[in-house]
């Protein structure tokens, strides 16, 4: 896995653990009816948060550039001994910017995971290209080119490389004479190549 | 089946174009030492 990619995959996973962290306060404190939280609870998600955002905007800015900044009000009121309380909706604007920030991120990973494809497919055809400029500078012999050619032009190439191999075989075939076994059954394949290129016996040199 | 067919020799696979072309190049230059090769009569 590549370094960004590496970045990207940690973010994410910080945000998914903060986003859980923001729906426990909003959804089971108080059996998810409270509305006036105590800053000494939560005044470390929006922190969290503000880091997050940060780093998103400095590291990919063409996709976080624009993300809204809310900032988060104390009340200033002597509640919860005098340290004030953060409303509800403070949370709930919090957890809408981390979904937000989530999607993109998912956003991101398809685009990525489509350049990628494209990127194959791209090679894909320029190592086509190439085979086929190459194709006639170097196969030259007339016979295996006969063989190979439509196949290697129809991309089949498998089936080019096994027409241009049996071509050849029959080339040996015919200047050997056709060679036969003791019983004059006719040789093909690996027989035929031992008994063509036997070191000891040669039928071609 | 397994008794007459060789699944190795017979499984469809896939060869890239480059790799085509390197394999193509290779049965070129053998069938053109083939042509420069000479018959030698052999004893009965």
């Amino acid at each position: 896995m590549e370094e960004t990619e590496k970045l990207q995959d940690s973010i994410e996973n910080k945000l998914f653990a903060l986003r859980k962290n923001v729906d426990q306060w909003l959804n089971t404190y108080h059996h998810g009816r409270a509305k006036f939280f105590d800053p000494n609870d939560v005044e470390d998600l929006f922190d969290r948060y503000d880091s997050c955002s940060r780093f998103l905007r400095s590291k990919y800015p063409s996709y976080f550039a624009d993300l809204p900044v809310h900032d988060v009000e104390n009340s200033g009121t002597r509640d919860f001994q005098g340290r004030g309380y953060i409303h509800r909706n403070f949370l709930e604007i919090l957890l809408r910017d981390i979904d937000y920030c989530l999607s993109i991120l998912s956003k991101m990973t398809k685009d990525k995971k489509s350049d990628k494809l494209e990127e194959n497919a791209k090679e894909n055809l320029n190592e086509k290209d190439s085979a086929n400029r190459l194709f006639n500078n170097l196969i030259t012999h007339p016979k295996i080119k006969q063989a190979s050619q439509s196949q290697f032009r129809n991309e089949q190439y498998r089936l080019a490389v096994l027409d241009a191999m049996i071509s050849l075989e029959v080339m040996i075939k015919e200047k050997a004479k056709y060679p036969a076994d003791n019983r004059g059954k006719e040789l093909s394949g690996v027989s035929l190549m031992h008994k063509v290129f036997d070191s000891d016996n040669p039928i071609l040199i | 089946m397994q008794g007459i067919r060789d699944p190795k020799a017979h499984a469809i696979f896939q060869i890239r174009p480059m790799r085509a072309l390197k394999l193509l190049t290779l049965a070129t230059l053998l069938a053109e030492l083939v042509d420069a090769s000479e018959y030698v009569e052999q004893e009965k």
